[in-house]
């Protein structure tokens, strides 16, 4: 006899080992598995009789797993083993279908009695099937997840179908509800010259109404033999399965049948036959179903999935915006509210200096220490003054190539120090824009400062103008490239840096805002703004602005002038 | 040697008047009265003629641009320099400010060097 199967499913080590050993002892052959995740890969490729599995598990739960099993093979029976038993617990899993609920601390002779009482009832069950003709059929199952289209998924069901039955031929009808009458077929053959058999549909439609697969063998049934072929070759058995939506209403549920015909070895089918076909068609109603609903549930899922992308952009979007103008209005008040304090401090520190005027040197260093700080602090307010001042634009014609040119040449000094090189390739120059002048060059200006900083040891500044037409509306979109060779920076990084006051550089060199002005900047010029980056590669951020500004943004910004 | 000038200082913030108080007269060049209540500021002006007015813009009474207004248009007061020095920095106030006829705008926090060099400069376009 074959040994069973089984797989125990515990996130605790010891438990694993224990049964593991137990059960090996006594001629099972066991698997373990830790969570319930990895229990459910295991069953899918392997076949297994029976699984232990602990209730509380991380991640997949032993009744997501009893589910789940029962839904790939109702034949394998789950005995669930648990620390904390409650009553609707074990109610939910034996209604499941799991065999049994043993609660731990256990008794492995307890496992043991009730492992057998399962094994027994499982051959019952399964008295007129091998095992590892099941195998077969829950393959089936498996694969017609992975069948890309309809004649995939029947090919698999046909090919099952003669695989269990030992069937030379057979068909697939399919039912249309419109009609009312058989629609598509798909027929397969394991040989060429394999004898088919043309069907009364008519016969055949009325037969599988009745819902339960048939077994007609030419001695017994030859009449309705006979009205099913009405013409040419007889087969000296059929078996003829009903696809059925719901066994409690055949008539109305009806989508199909199986028909398989001659057996190759020249037998007639018998009543195991019967039962796999039976089986067979179970599943293949069950595939059916589930790939029309998966095919809605598919296109459902893709329209979700767009929308919920969209709304995430445009909320992060939202989010930034909001950030950056709340820091903006924010930034305002702040600074007035700091710079106060910040006068009395450098007033109370210098009225110290002059009384005590002292020659210790410790004194006059702590003094100037902390007279640099006060200006440290104060240029912090004077970047977030200039932050909140990126709110007001002045829009006017202009060339972005000339902002590009003063960019270049106020970066000039920095680059010159770092061997930084500047490259400038212009499709159109001059390029007439709308915007406004001193902001964007501020924008082109940050972005530029800080590729030369992210290339201290040289490289290359690259200033790239093009144009091109908004793909979707059609309208003139002026891009604005400027690449490094720089340290680049990782994906977690990129998604910070528009963040106000988020930087990596040194204390007192850098406040964070440079990036979060251009962001403010640009989002009130309508423009896009990304950043493709590599680490240890370079940088690139890309602009893309309206030529023309819409008038809506106009009004904006007369608003916001007035 | 010049006589001792008197400057006023209008300011809702008592220990920065302290401060200021005290780095100005320890020169010896210069007695500094000061009010934090901006009315009563107008009054020391209108009353002891100051050489020069040091103003803030955000009070809670009044604010310093219309202290500044009220004071160009008295004709005791209107001929009294006036620098602002606040925390205030933008350009509405700015304009404003100098609309109104003042002569310097002084943004906090500002060294006591930085602040002597204005009002020696203010002084000296006066002719002082
Ligand atoms: N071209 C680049 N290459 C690598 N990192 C960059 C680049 N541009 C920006 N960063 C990263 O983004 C951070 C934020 O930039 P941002 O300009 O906002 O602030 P900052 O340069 O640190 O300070 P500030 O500009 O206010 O002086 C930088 O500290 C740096 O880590
Ligand atoms: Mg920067």
């Amino acid at each position: 006899m074959e040994k069973a199967k089984i797989l125990v499913i515990d996130d605790e080590a010891v438990i694993r080992q224990l049964l593991l050993r137990t059960l090996s002892d006594k001629g099972y052959e066991v698997e373990v598995a830790e969570d319930g995740s990895r229990a459910l890969e295991k069953i899918k490729s392997n076949v297994f009789n029976m699984l232990i599995t602990d209730l509380k598990m991380p991640k997949v739960s032993g009744m997501e797993v009893l589910a789940e099993i029962k839904k790939i093979n109702p034949y394998v029976e789950v005995i669930i083993i648990t620390g904390y038993p409650t009553i609707d617990a074990a109610v939910e899993a034996i209604k499941i279908g799991a065999f049994d609920f043993i609660c731990k601390p256990f008794d492995l002779l307890e496992i043991q009695t009730k492992i057998q009482l399962c094994l027994e009832r499982q051959k019952r069950n399964l008295s007129h099937i091998q095992v590892t003709e099941l195998t077969a059929l829950f393959d089936l199952t498996k694969a017609s997840i992975l069948a890309h289209s309809v004649e995939s998924l029947w090919e698999l069901i046909l090919t099952t179908a003669l695989e269990v039955s030992g069937a030379q031929s057979g068909s697939v009808f399919l039912w249309d509800k419109q009609t009312n009458s058989f629609g598509k077929k798909f027929g397969k053959k394991l040989w060429e010259d394999a004898p088919t058999f043309t069907l009364n549909e008519e016969v055949l439609a009325k037969e599988i109404k009745k819902g339960e697969t048939q077994l007609i063998i030419k001695e017994k049934d030859d009449k309705l033999i006979k009205e099913l072929l009405s013409d040419g070759e007889e087969p000296n058995s059929l078996l003829i399965a009903p696809l059925v939506g719901n066994p409690l209403h055949c008539e109305e549920s009806i989508l199909g049948a199986v028909v398989v015909s001659a057996k190759a070895s020249g037998d007639s089918f018998s009543e195991r036959d019967k039962m796999l076909a039976s089986i067979l068609a179970g599943q293949a109603a069950t595939i059916l179903r589930n790939s029309e609903l998966y095919g809605e549930l598919e296109k459902k899922v893709e329209a979700l999935k767009e929308s919920i992308d969209k709304l995430h952009e445009t909320q992060n979007q939202l989010i930034q915006t909001e950030k950056l103008a709340s820091v903006g209005q924010l930034a305002f008040g702040i600074a007035h509210e700091i710079r106060n304090p910040l006068g009395i401090v450098l007033g109370g520190v210098e009225y110290l200096s002059t009384i005590i005027k002292t020659e210790d040197s410790d004194t006059n260093e702590a003094i100037a220490k902390i007279k640099k700080s006060i200006s440290r602090a104060n240029n912090i307010i004077v970047d977030l003054l200039k932050f909140s001042r990126a709110s007001r634009l002045n829009i006017q014609e202009m060339d972005v190539c000339e902002i590009i040119d003063e960019v270049a040449l106020l970066i000039t000094n920095k680059a010159y120090f770092n061997s930084v090189k500047i490259e400038k390739s212009y499709q159109e120059d001059p390029l007439l824009m709308q915007g406004d002048v001193s902001m964007l060059r501020q924008v082109f200006f940050n972005i530029c400062s800080n590729a030369v900083d992210a290339m201290p040891k040289g490289g290359v500044l690259s200033l790239n103008i093009l144009k091109k037409s908004d793909e979707s509306t059609g309208e003139d979109v002026v891009v604005v490239e400027i690449g490094d060779t720089g340290m680049g920076m990782s994906k977690e990084h990129c998604l910070r840096i528009f963040d106000p006051f988020f930087t990596t550089k040194d204390p007192g060199k850098g406040t964070g805002l440079g990036l979060s002005i251009v962001h403010m900047i640009l989002e009130r010029h309508d423009a896009k703004v990304w950043v493709e980056s590599e680490e240890h590669k370079g940088t690139k951020f890309v602009i893309e602005m309206l030529q023309n500004k819409s008038v809506e943004l106009k009004n904006k910004e007369g608003n916001n002038d007035g | 040697m010049m006589a001792k000038g008197t400057i006023l200082l209008i300011d809702d913030e008592e220990d920065f008047c302290f401060f200021v108080k005290r780095n100005l007269e320890r020169t010896g060049r210069f007695s500094v009265i000061y009010a934090t209540d901006p009315d009563q500021g107008i009054n020391l002006a209108k009353r002891n003629s100051p050489e020069i007015i040091l103003l803030d813009i955000t009070m809670p009474k009044k604010d310093g641009l219309q202290v500044l207004a009220q004071l160009k248009k008295d004709k005791k007061t209107m001929a009294i320099p006036i620098m602002m020095l606040t925390a205030v920095e933008d350009d509405q106030s700015k304009l404003t400010a100098a609309r109104c006829y003042c002569e310097d705008y002084i943004i906090k926090p500002v060294t006591f060097e930085a602040l002597q060099d204005k009002i020696h400069e203010v002084l000296s376009r006066q002719g002082k």
